[in-house]
C-alpha cells in the first residue's frame, strides 16, 4: 500500500517547493508533484530535475553511515584521515567537550575574533535543513561566519549589494509574467532560476515575450531564447553603456524617455554642487532641485514643483554642500547642474562603435537592442494590480553571474538599473524589478523593509565609516564591516563579505593588515569549500592548518577529509523541520500567499544519522547552554516565530530537553496563530497530513513602486551622491592605517561610474606575472547546469546521467573552429591551462560558443568524494589564482581565467 | 548541418555493448553461419556431396542455432519467436530455419538410409525440393529483416536479400572446397566450384559497389553509412577486410589461377588461400553492414 | 475509441531532463535506462547557431515498426494506442529496439546498478519490477490511466491519471490528452500551432506531436 507524504526541496534556493513522497514498506519509492498548491506556489506544485534525485540521495551507498572520529592526525590531501565510526554518544560529547573549551576560555580570542567558526553553502539554502541550528548558533554568541565556501564570489554579487541599496533587489529579475522584452546578459535562468523561472519563462515564450540572451557561449538559457548574441565575456556594461548613448543621443531621450518617472522618482534632477555632492538648502538642509517653470531652486520634495529641470546650468544661493566625516561647505551663491545634466554628459563618450569594438559585435546590433527596448517600454501606459492602477513597462535587464562580480560589476548593475530608469520600467509591473531582500528586513515583505531615510530616498544600513562606530563593531575573518560598507551587517551580510580574502590573508597577509587567527573549532554545514571556492590548492593548504574540524557530513568530501569528526545529519527525506514558503525567495519566485511548510521523514532512516533538531538540541544540553537555546527558540529566533502570543503560549521550558516533535509542534502552532492573528491553530501532525498552511499576499507588494509613491520616496540613480561620500570616508580610515592595496577597489566609489574595456585588465595581471597575454588566448568561464546548481548533489551518479544529455557536463566545451584549428575533436582528451595550472579534460567541440572562449560547466574537480572523484571532470576553480586587480569593491571576483588548450600529446 | 546529437548515430542493439559479455557479440556469428551453412548445404546437395550437407546441418545447429539463442535476453522463450509470422521477419527466419533444418535432416536421411518412410524416388525429389527452397529463404531472410528497418534509411534496398543469399553460396562453396580437401570424394570437381565461386565473387563485389554508389547519392543518414564504411572509422573493416581482403584479392587469385599454368599443388594453394580470405570477409562483411546501420536524424 | 496521445511544446521545453529523472525515478529503473529524455541537436555554424531540443519517448505509433517487427507477440498495441511491451513474453532479440525510428526502446541486458558493491535498499525494492533479459519502453504510465480511468479522472487533466513526464515538466511544455477527440487540447494544439510528428514520412503515424519553436 502506498502512502502519500508531503514535503518540500530547498536545495536551492528558488523554493522551497513541495512535493509528494510514495512511500511503501517504509521505504520512499519515488516522488511527485503535490498539485495540491498548484494554485499558489510560483513553481504550481511541480519539482525540479534535483528533487527527483533526492531519491538516490536517501538511498545512496556512499553516504556516511555512522559519526566518524578521525584517528590519523596528520592531515593533507594525501593522508588518509582513516576515519572510525563511533556511537552517537560518544560523538556528541566529543564535540561538546571541545565547545565547552571554548565557552571556557571566552568566545573571542586574544585578536578579537571568534573562537567558533560556521560555514554553510548553497546560498542559504541550508537554512531549510539546519532544523534549530539557528537557536543553538544565536544561544552560542559570538560565530564567524566569514570562513565561507564561495559567497561573495560565486553569487551575483554585486547586484545583491547595489541592488539592495538601490531599490531592495537582492536578485534582479524582469517581471516575467508581465513581460514582453528581455534583455539577458548570461543570466542563466533555465540553469538557476528553479522551476518558477523555468515555467514562467515558458510561459511568456508561449504568450510570445521576447527574450534575447547575450553571452559568450549558447547556454541552456541562450537555446531557449528567440536570439542569441555571442557577446566578449566582461563586455556587458560596455554594451550597456552604448545603448543608454544611443537612447540619450540618437534615438532622443527626450522623445522616448519616462520623463515624469525620471523626474519624480529619481534624483535625475537633484542639483549636484560644485564638489560633486547634493546641493543643499541651507537652511532646511533639504536638496534642492530647479522649477524650470517658477524658475527657482525649491526642495526636493516641495509640491508646488511645477516641472523639474533636467538640463542646465543654474545659480542658487545660500546653500550648502555635505561631504565626508562631516565637512560641509556653505555658499553664498553656488553654481550647479541637475544630476541628470552631468549623467548627459557623463555618456558622450560611450558610443555603438566605442562598444563595438570591446564587445566584437556589430554597431547596429547595439543600436537595435536600444530601439527594441524603448519601443518595448510602452511608456505612459498603466496595469491593474489587485485593483490598483500601476505604470506597465513591460521591458527588462538581466545580469548573469560572471557579469556580476570582480571588474565591471558594479557599471553593469548602475547601467541596467539606469536602462530602467530611462523608460520609468524599475520596480513596475513588467520592468526590472528586485525578486527580495536579504539584507534588509523583514525577508519576507518587501514593501515593510522601506521606509523614508535621508534625502528623499529610502533608509539603508550601511556599515559605518566613520571611526569611531567602525571599532565597536566585532571582527571577522573577512573584515567586512571595515572594507565593504555595503554590505551591511545584518545576518546575511557576513556570508556576502568578501569571502576568499580570509582564506587568502593566512597565506599572504597584505601590508598593514593583521593576519587572521585559525577558529579553535570550524563547523561545516553542508558547503563542501575547498571544491566551491577558487584557488583550490591554497584552501587544501589552508584547510590542514584548521586546530579542529566539525563537519556535518552526507558522503567523504574534499572539506571534511580534513575533519576531525564527522556527525551525518539525516537528509531531505528524512528529517522534520517547518519553514517559510514565500511570499518571494531570492529569485523570480514570487508568490501569491505565504506561510509555512514542513518538512518530514518520508521512510525509515537507511542508516544511522540524526535529526538536526535533536543534534542540536543535544549538543546545546552537553555544551551548557540548553537554556539559551530554549530561550532562543521561545523569541522566535526560529523563522521569526514567536511560541507566545495573544491567546497561545507554547514557550518551552528553558530547562528542559525537548524532542523535535515538541519543538516543531510548538512552532507548528505558533506559525499558524501568527499568520492569522492568533485565530486559527494547527498543530504538527496536521502540518504532517496537510503539507503546509498558507495565507494570501496581494500581487502588488511584490512591487516597490506604490511604496515609494506614498512616501514621496527617489531611487538613488543616477547619481551616487552617498557611495560618493561613503567612498571617500572609507578611503580616509583605510588610509589613516597605512592600507593601499585597495585602491583600485576605491576608485570605484563614483558618482557616475566610468566604463571601459574590462578584458584588458587580465592582460595586465598576465604581464604582471611576466607572461605573454597571446600564450592564454582563451577566456575560460563557468555555467551552471540545473542538474549541479546547488544543493550538493555531485556525489550522485543519477544526476550525472541527466547532466551528460546536456551540452556541457563533463568536459571543456570549445568552438569548431578552434578546435580544428589545433586539430581537436569532439571527445579527444586535451589539456587546459591557465598559468596555475594544467588539467586534463574531455572535449566538446561545439559551433555555440565564440571562438575566444572556453566553458567547463559546473564545479568538479572531486578528488576525495566517492563517484564525483571518477568522474575527471576539471574545475575552473583549480585553475583560478586569484589576483587583488581583479577584486571588485565588494571583494568579488568573477570566474574567468586566461588558459590556452592543446591536445595531449 | 548537425553539428551535435546526443543521440545514438548508429545502432548497437545487434552488434553488441558488451554488457553481457560475449553473449551480447553472438549475432554477427550466427548471422555469419546462417548465411553459410544454408549456402553449404545447397553446393552440396547439387553437387551430391554428401559430407557437405550433414556439415552444413550440424555447423548451422550450433553457429547459428546455439549462438542466436546464447544472444537473446531470455533465451528460455526461444520457442515463442514463432507466434508472429504475420509480420515478424524474425519469426519468419525461426520458421525458415525449423524448416531448412527438418527438410535438411530428412533428406540427408532419405540419401542415406534406407528407412521406408522416406525412400522412393518422388519422396526424395520433394525432400530435395523443399530443403533447397527452406535454404534459399533461410539464407535470405536476414536481407530481408533489415531491408524493412525503415529507420535505418543504409539497409532499405532489394540488394540486401540477393546480397545475402549470394553472399551465403558463395560462402558455402568455399567451404565445401576446403571441405573437400579433407573428405574428398570421387566425383566431386573443385574445378566447377571454383568457377562458379569466381563469378560469385565478381557479381558479389559488383553489388557492393552499386549498392553503395546508389546510397552515397542518396546522401542524409545513407551517406553517413556509406562514410563510415568506406573513409570513416570503419574503413579498414569494410574496405580493408570485406572489400580488399574478401572480394578484390580472392579475385584476383582466383583469376590468376585459371589463366596461370601452375602446377596441381600451386593452384590449389592459391584457391585455398583466395576461398579462406572470402570466408573473412563474409564474415566482417555481415559486420560492417550491421555496424553501419545509422539511424536518420530526427529532423 | 480514445487514443491517447502526448503534445510536446518545443518553444517550452528546455532540455532540463526533469521528465526523464521523474519517469526513471518513478519507474524504479537502473544506469543508463530512460524511457523518455530529451536530446540536443545542434544546427547551423557560428554564430548563426541554433540548438534544437527533442523531447523523445515511445511515439505510441498507429503502425507501430516495433510491433511488426516483434516476433513473440510480447509488443501490442491496446485499443486505446498504447503500445505496450509484455515483459513476460519478450525473449530479448531486441529488433524492436532496432527497427524503432526514434530508438525509444532499451534492451536490459544486464542488472546493472548505481552502487553495485552494497546491497542498496532502494535498488533491492525497485529492480525486482524489472526482467533482465527483456526490452524496456515508455508505456505512457498505461497503469496511471488505467487506475485514473477506474476512478473516474480524466488522463491529462488530472495528474493521478496522467504520465509522469507529464505532470512532472516545469516547463509545462508537455500535454495528453484524447488525440481522437477534435476538442481535445492536444488536437487543439496540433491545429493551432501546426503540431508535426517525427519522421512522418516512415508512415509510422506517431501519438506523439511537437509544437515548433518558431511559427
Amino acid at each position: 500500500m502506498i502512502q502519500q507524504v508531503k514535503t518540500y526541496c530547498n536545495q536551492c534556493y528558488n523554493g522551497p517547493d513541495p512535493f509528494v513522497m510514495n512511500v511503501e514498506d517504509g521505504v520512499v519509492k519515488s516522488i511527485e508533484p503535490d498539485f495540491d498548491c498548484e494554485k499558489f506556489s510560483p513553481g504550481q506544485g511541480r519539482v525540479c530535475v534535483k528533487a527527483y534525485g533526492l531519491v538516490q540521495k536517501m538511498y545512496n551507498s556512499n553516504r556516511i553511515k555512522n559519526p566518524m572520529i578521525r584517528t590519523n592526525p596528520k592531515k593533507g590531501k594525501d593522508e588518509d584521515p582513516g576515519f572510525k565510526e563511533i556511537s552517537w554518544d560518544e560523538a556528541l560529547d566529543i564535540v561538546a567537550d571541545k565547545l565547552k573549551a571554548i565557552r571556557q576560555k571566552g568566545l573571542t580570542d586574544e585578536s578579537g575574533y571568534p573562537r567558533l567558526a560556521v560555514s554553510m553553502g548553497e546560498a542559504g539554502a541550508p537554512a531549510a535543513y539546519g532544523g534549530t541550528f539557528p537557536a543553538f548558533l544565536s544561544a552560542w554568541g559570538a560565530v564567524d561566519f566569514t570562513l565561507g565556501g564561495g559567497e561573495g564570489s560565486k553569487c551575483y554579487h554585486s547586484e545583491h549589494l547595489y541592488g539592495e541599496l538601490w531599490h531592495r533587489g537582492f536578485i534582479v529579475v524582469s517581471d516575467t509574467p508581465r513581460n514582453k522584452w528581455t534583455l539577458s546578459f548570461g543570466h542563466n535562468t533555465n540553469a538557476s532560476a528553479g522551476v518558477s523561472g523555468v515555467m514562467r519563462h515558458a510561459e511568456a515564450r508561449e504568450r510570445g515575450y521576447k527574450r534575447i540572451q547575450a553571452e559568450p557561449h549558447l547556454s541552456v538559457s541562450a537555446v531557449t531564447s528567440d536570439e542569441w548574441i555571442p557577446l566578449k565575456t566582461k563586455s556587458d556594461a560596455p554594451f550597456m553603456y552604448a545603448m543608454i548613448y544611443s537612447i540619450l543621443y540618437e534615438l532622443g531621450w527626450k522623445k522616448v524617455c519616462d520623463l515624469d518617472f525620471i523626474k519624480k522618482r529619481t534624483n535625475s534632477p537633484y542639483l549636484i554642487g560644485p564638489k560633486g555632492y547634493y546641493l543643499k538648502d541651507g537652511e532646511s538642509e533639504k536638496v534642492l532641485v530647479w522649477d524650470a517653470v517658477d524658475n527657482c531652486a525649491k526642495a526636493y520634495d516641495d509640491p508646488t514643483i511645477k516641472d523639474a529641470a533636467l538640463t542646465g546650468s543654474y545659480r542658487v544661493s545660500n546653500t550648502i554642500e555635505k561631504g565626508p566625516d562631516g565637512e560641509q561647505w556653505e555658499y553664498k551663491e553656488a553654481s550647479c547642474r541637475p544630476s541628470f545634466d552631468l549623467f548627459l554628459g557623463h555618456m558622450k563618450p560611450y558610443t555603438p562603435e566605442w562598444a563595438a569594438k570591446i564587445c566584437d559585435l556589430p554597431a547596429s546590433t547595439i543600436r537595435r537592442m536600444a530601439r527594441e527596448y524603448v519601443e518595448h517600454a510602452h511608456i505612459g501606459e498603466e496595469i491593474e494590480v489587485c485593483g490598483e492602477k500601476l505604470p506597465y513597462r513591460p521591458v527588462g535587464i538581466s545580469l548573469g553571474k560572471t557579469i556580476n562580480n570582480g571588474p565591471g560589476g558594479y557599471q553593469a548593475c548602475w547601467a541596467r538599473t539606469i536602462l530602467a530608469m530611462l523608460v520609468g520600467a524599475l520596480e513596475v509591473p513588467g520592468g526590472t524589478v528586485g525578486a527580495s531582500q536579504r539584507l534588509n528586513r523583514p525577508h519576507h515583505d518587501r514593501w515593510s523593509s522601506v521606509w523614508p531615510g535621508e534625502d528623499g530616498f529610502f533608509q539603508n544600513f550601511l556599515n559605518p565609516t566613520d571611526t569611531e562606530r567602525r571599532g565597536k563593531l566585532q571582527k571577522t575573518r573577512s573584515h567586512y564591516t571595515e572594507l565593504v560598507p555595503l554590505v551591511g551587517n545584518t545576518g546575511w551580510s557576513p556570508f556576502l563579505s568578501p569571502v576568499p580574502h580570509a582564506w587568502l590573508w593566512y597565506n599572504e597577509t597584505p601590508e598593514n593588515w593583521s593576519k587572521p587567527t585559525f577558529p579553535d573549532v570550524w563547523i561545516i554545514y553542508r558547503v563542501n569549500p575547498n571544491m566551491s571556492m577558487y584557488y583550490t590548492d591554497m584552501m587544501l593548504e589552508t584547510t590542514k592548518k584548521f586546530p579542529y574540524i566539525v563537519a556535518f557530513g552526507y558522503t567523504i568530501d574534499e572539506t571534511n577529509w580534513y575533519a576531525d569528526i564527522i556527525l551525518p545529519e539525516s537528509s531531505d527525506l528524512e528529517s522534520l523541520q517547518l519553514f517559510r514558503l514565500g511570499p518571494s525567495t531570492h529569485s523570480e519566485a514570487y508568490w501569491e500567499e505565504y506561510g509555512f511548510g514542513l518538512r518530514q521523514p518520508g521512510g525509515n532512516l537507511p542508516y544511522n544519522t540524526m535529526d538536526m533538531t535533536d543534534i542540536c538540541t543535544e549538543l546545546s544540553a552537553r555544551t551548557g547552554i540548553l537554556k539559551e537555546y530554549n530561550d532562543a527558540i521561545n523569541a522566535g529566533v526560529i523563522l521569526g516565530i514567536r511560541l507566545q502570543g495573544k491567546g497561545y503560549n507554547y514557550m518551552l521550558d528553558p530547562g528542559r530537553k525537548y524532542s523535535r516533535e515538541e519543538i516543531w509542534d510548538g512552532l507548528c502552532r505558533s506559525s499558524v496563530r501568527l499568520l492569522t492573528g492568533g485565530k486559527e491553530e494547527h498543530d504538527l501532525e496536521w502540518f504532517k497530513k496537510h503539507g503546509y498552511f498558507t495565507v494570501p499576499y496581494p500581487l502588488i507588494r511584490h512591487f516597490l513602486h506604490p511604496v515609494m509613491v506614498k512616501w514621496g520616496l527617489r531611487y538613488e540613480v543616477p547619481y551616487q551622491g552617498r557611495l560618493k561620500v561613503v567612498g571617500e570616508e572609507l578611503k580616509k580610515r583605510l588610509e589613516e592605517k597605512g592600507i593601499r592595496w585597495w585602491e583600485e577597489q576605491l576608485s570605484e566609489y563614483e558618482a557616475l561610474p566610468k566604463c571601459e574595456d574590462y578584458t584588458k585588465k587580465w592582460d595586465h595581471v598576465l604581464k604582471k606575472k611576466g607572461l605573454n597575454p597571446d600564450d592564454y588566448p582563451l577566456f575560460l568561464i563557468n555555467t551552471r547546469s540545473m542538474h549541479f546548481a546547488w544543493g550538493s548533489n555531485t556525489c550522485l551518479p543519477v544526476l550525472a546521467e541527466m547532466a551528460k544529455y546536456v551540452t556541457g557536463f563533463g568536459g571543456l566545451v570549445i568552438n569548431t573552429k578552434i578546435a580544428a584549428e589545433k586539430g581537436i575533436q569532439d571527445g579527444d582528451t586535451i589539456v587546459i591551462e591557465s598559468p596555475l595550472k594544467r588539467k586534463k579534460c574531455t572535449a566538446i567541440v561545439r559551433e555555440g560558443i565564440r571562438p575566444d572562449t572556453v566553458v567547463l560547466t559546473g564545479q568538479f574537480g572531486n578528488w576525495a568524494m566517492p563517484f564525483a572523484k571518477d568522474l575527471n571532470i576539471p574545475s575552473i576553480n583549480e585553475l583560478i589564482e586569484p589576483d587583488q586587480e581583479l577584486f571588485d569593491a565588494g571583494g568579488s571576483s568573477c570566474d574567468i581565467v586566461r588558459v590556452k588548450i592543446y591536445k595531449e600529446h | 548541418m548537425i553539428t551535435a546529437q546526443r543521440h545514438n548515430m548508429f545502432q548497437q542493439e545487434w552488434t553488441g555493448k558488451g554488457e553481457r559479455g560475449i553473449r551480447d557479440f553472438l549475432l554477427i556469428p550466427a548471422i555469419f553461419f546462417g548465411a553459410v551453412c544454408p549456402g553449404l548445404f545447397i553446393s552440396s546437395v547439387l553437387t551430391d556431396y554428401v559430407p557437405g550437407y550433414w556439415v552444413a546441418l550440424a555447423l548451422n545447429l550450433i553457429g547459428y542455432g546455439v549462438a542466436h539463442l546464447l544472444f537473446l535476453g531470455r533465451m528460455e522463450r526461444f520457442w515463442r519467436a514463432v507466434i508472429n509470422l504475420r509480420t515478424s521477419w524474425i519469426s519468419r527466419g525461426f520458421l525458415f530455419n525449423a524448416m531448412f533444418s527438418l527438410f535438411g535432416l530428412l533428406y540427408a536421411l532419405s540419401e542415406a538410409a534406407d528407412l521406408p518412410i522416406l525412400s522412393g524416388p518422388a519422396v526424395n525429389a520433394l525432400l530435395k525440393l523443399m530443403s533447397i527452397l527452406s535454404a534459399v529463404l533461410f539464407a535470405a531472410y536476414p536481407g530481408f529483416m533489415i531491408s524493412i528497418v525503415k529507420a535505418i534509411p543504409f539497409w532499405r534496398s532489394t540488394l540486401e536479400p540477393v546480397l545475402f543469399f549470394l553472399q551465403g553460396v558463395m560462402g558455402g562453396m568455399a567451404i565445401q572446397v576446403l571441405l573437400m580437401s579433407i573428405i574428398a570424394l570421387p566425383g566431386a570437381a573443385d574445378n566447377a566450384l571454383i568457377k562458379i565461386n569466381t563469378i560469385l565473387v565478381l557479381i558479389v563485389l559488383l553489388l557492393f559497389m552499386t549498392a553503395l554508389v546508389i546510397k552515397a547519392l542518396h546522401g542524409g543518414a545513407e551517406k553517413i553509412s556509406v562514410t563510415f564504411l568506406t573513409t570513416g572509422a570503419f574503413s579498414p573493416v569494410f574496405i580493408g577486410g570485406t572489400i580488399i581482403v574478401g572480394l578484390v584479392v580472392p579475385l584476383f587469385l582466383l583469376i590468376a589461377g585459371l589463366f596461370l599454368n601452375l602446377d596441381f599443388g600451386a593452384y590449389r594453394s592459391l584457391y585455398y588461400i583466395a576461398l579462406l580470405m572470402e570466408l573473412v570477409g563474409i564474415y566482417l562483411g555481415k559486420y560492417s553492414i550491421l555496424r553501419a546501420g545509422a539511424y536518420a536524424p530526427l529532423k | 475509441m480514445k487514443r491517447w496521445g502526448m503534445v510536446i511544446d518545443m518553444k517550452k521545453c528546455t532540455g532540463c531532463q526533469t521528465c526523464t529523472l521523474s519517469c526513471k525515478v518513478y519507474h524504479g529503473l537502473g544506469p543508463d535506462v530512460v524511457r523518455c529524455r530529451v536530446i540536443e541537436q545542434e544546427t547551423g555554424s557560428f554564430p548563426a547557431v541554433e540548438r534544437m531540443l527533442f523531447s523523445l519517448r515511445c511515439m505510441h505509433c498507429n503502425e507501430p515498426e516495433c510491433m511488426k517487427a516483434c516476433p513473440t507477440g510480447a509488443t501490442r498495441r491496446r485499443a486505446d494506442g498504447i503500445v505496450t511491451v509484455d515483459q513476460d513474453k519478450c525473449m530479448g532479440c531486441r529488433y524492436c529496439a532496432l527497427v524503432c525510428p526514434y530508438q525509444a526502446r532499451t534492451f536490459l541486458g544486464v542488472e546493472k546498478r548505481y552502487f553495485p558493491e552494497n546491497g542498496n535498499l532502494w535498488e533491492n525494492m525497485r529492480y525486482k519490477e524489472h526482467q533482465v533479459g527483456t526490452v524496456e519502453k515508455c508505456d505512457f504510465c498505461q497503469k496511471r490511466i488505467d487506475e485514473g480511468l477506474a476512478k473516474g479522472l480524466e488522463p491529462g487533466k488530472d495528474p493521478a491519471a496522467t504520465p509522469m513526464c507529464v505532470i512532472s515538466c516545469i516547463g509545462k511544455a508537455l500535454y495528453f490528452g484524447d488525440l481522437n477527440d477534435p476538442a481535445s487540447m492536444v488536437s487543439n494544439l496540433i491545429r493551432e500551432r501546426k503540431g508535426f510528428a517525427l519522421k512522418q514520412e516512415l508512415g509510422t503515424e506517431p501519438s506523439v506531436y511537437y509544437l515548433p519553436r518558431k511559427r
